[in-house]
């Protein structure tokens, strides 16, 4: 009998297996229905209680692109996890970008969906914020804020692209993005090719860094000093992109629109070959 | 009686090894009629999709060549997994296309070795060929090749996972969608919003797949292959060729 069944067993198992699991699959389907039938009803735009009569809720004004000048506006109700961007070492050119400007010439206090203040935040604007280089090593992630699963603790949600193409933050013709930041987030801008006026321009961007002698050196800007003349002097000379060596902002909130504050037509966010992860906090 | 006779003429019956072929062949053959059907009726708009994996350690692995989903939404939220509770990104969809899907998991059955149970659809044309509404998927992990991932039109980071908005009722959002965290309103919980979402040659790791609405599985295919190599390797190997 042994001789019998043993050169069929890799069959038996199979067979089992198969029943097995072929029942396990049919508990995988159930009743389907649309969406519409399930969901809630609820009001249009934005439907979701943000604190009590929805008083968490955060009004933020959008940049039309131009300056200092604001149309429309988004009500967020924010996380409050702190979310930092990060490329470049600052030894080499990694990142194209026009226009950024600080919209509001003074910080501002959010509050998150629980109503707790953020204090010391900055809102600034830009256009086609471009990485240029493979070396960049741009990384986006969370890096406070987050809410404990039980007794796994926070988490981190980290964003890592890399490689050709490269990644975009405000791609297309009508698209803005607005940024709302800490005042210690930090670019640091090339201005060698104003060689000895380098010193000069970075000094009307609110930074430091380039001197007479060494007009090579990255303007350092943080983003509690930035200044706008830089961006009119460029804009005014018909130059209004310049290269970064380094970025490290650090936020809350990012949104992408156009300069009335609607839906803008272009793919706003790109991440090329990027790895999305969750890890829980050591 | 017959038992009477049996014991005055006969040795006590041998104990009975192997498969049951009876009772397995039958309990596999309806369990085949039932997945052709609901196969079926997957591909005919009638069924809807769920999928959760209770275990912590073996979440299952899935690629597709490409997703286009509309209003799109990616929340940090907490999920119970095997009874233990987890931080996911809980990635959703008012409407989604897909070219092709694989969906894989291998279980280890003691002395039985290895086993992966594979889930595949679509035409084996290089287009959307899978088309499902109010899906939601619960991710460890992905990555998205070549252009990667593009989120178009108004795409916002930062608010909370309750705040995120996908499908609608009516011309309504509907609230919460993705069953973020409400404790705290949201406090906490991440999300990532946008109009339109682009993903090339997605690979990863899940723990739950649920679409609520309708979905279309052309080809639909469910096997169980022994091992974890060749047609048992997992869905998001490096070396298996993404489903078209």
């Amino acid at each position: 009998m042994a001789l019998l069944h043993a050169p069929r067993r890799g069959a038996q198992r199979m067979v089992v297996l198969a029943a097995v699991l072929l029942f396990g699959c049919v508990m995988l389907v159930g009743p389907g229905g649309s969406g519409e039938q399930q969901a809630k009803a609820a009001a249009p735009n934005f439907p979701f209680a943000c604190g009590a009569s929805d008083a968490n809720r955060q009004t933020f004004a959008l940049s039309t692109g131009s300056g200092t000048s604001t149309s429309g506006s988004i009500t967020p109700c924010l996380s409050g996890s702190e979310l930092e961007l990060t490329l470049g070492s600052g030894s080499a050119n990694v990142a194209s970008i026009q226009g950024m400007t600080k919209v509001q010439s003074s910080a501002v206090t959010v509050k998150d969906a629980n109503g707790t203040a953020i204090s010391n935040i900055w809102h600034i604007a830009f256009k086609n914020f471009t990485v240029t280089s493979d070396s960049a090593g741009t990384v986006l992630k969370t890096i406070a804020g987050t809410a404990a699963a039980g007794s796994q603790g926070a988490y981190t949600l980290t964003l890592t692209p890399g490689g050709s193409p490269r990644p975009v933050f405000g791609a297309g013709s009508d698209v803005i993005t607005d940024m709302w930041v800490t005042g210690d987030s930090v670019v640091k801008i090339d201005l060698s090719g104003w060689s000895i006026l380098a010193g000069t321009a970075c000094g009307l961007a609110g930074g430091s860094g380039p001197t007479l002698l060494n007009p090579s050196t990255p303007c350092t800007v943080t983003v509690a000093n930035l200044g706008g003349d830089l961006i009119a002097l460029l804009a005014a000379i018909g130059a209004d992109t310049y290269n970064l060596k380094q970025v490290d902002l650090k936020f809350y909130y990012l949104v992408t629109h156009n300069s009335s504050g609607g839906v803008p037509s272009g793919d706003a966010l790109q991440f090329p070959n990027t790895t999305v992860a969750v890890s829980p906090n050591p | 009686m017959t038992t009477s006779v049996a014991t005055r003429t006969s040795p006590a019956p041998e104990p009975r090894n192997g498969t049951r072929w009876g009772r397995a062949g039958m309990l596999a053959t309806v369990a085949a009629a039932a997945v052709v059907g609901i196969a079926t009726l997957v591909d005919q708009h009638v069924l809807a999709l769920y999928l959760d994996i209770d275990s912590e350690a073996s979440p299952a692995s899935f690629n597709t060549t490409a997703l286009v989903g509309q209003d799109v939404g990616f929340g940090m939220v907490p999920t119970s997994v095997n009874g233990t509770q987890k931080s996911v990104l809980r990635a959703g969809f008012a409407s989604a296309t897909l070219d092709g899907f694989c969906l894989s998991q291998t279980q280890s059955l003691g002395a039985l070795g290895s086993f992966t149970l594979k889930v595949t659809a679509g035409n084996g044309t290089s287009a959307t060929d899978i088309s499902a509404s109010n899906a939601s998927f619960d991710l460890v992990n992905f990555t998205a090749a070549d252009a990667g991932i593009v989120l178009s039109g108004q795409d916002q980071i930062g608010l909370a996972t309750s705040d995120i908005t996908t499908t609608k009722t009516g011309t309504s959002y509907d609230s919460n969608p993705l069953g973020g965290p409400e404790t705290s309103y949201g406090k906490g919980w991440i999300g990532i919003d946008a109009s339109k979402g682009s993903f090339t040659k997605l690979k990863g790791k899940l723990y739950s797949a649920r679409v609520l609405g309708n979905i279309s599985l052309p080809r639909l295919s469910i096997k169980a292959f022994s091992g974890t190599s060749g047609d048992a390797s997992a869905c998001d190997a490096a070396t298996t060729a993404y489903q078209n």
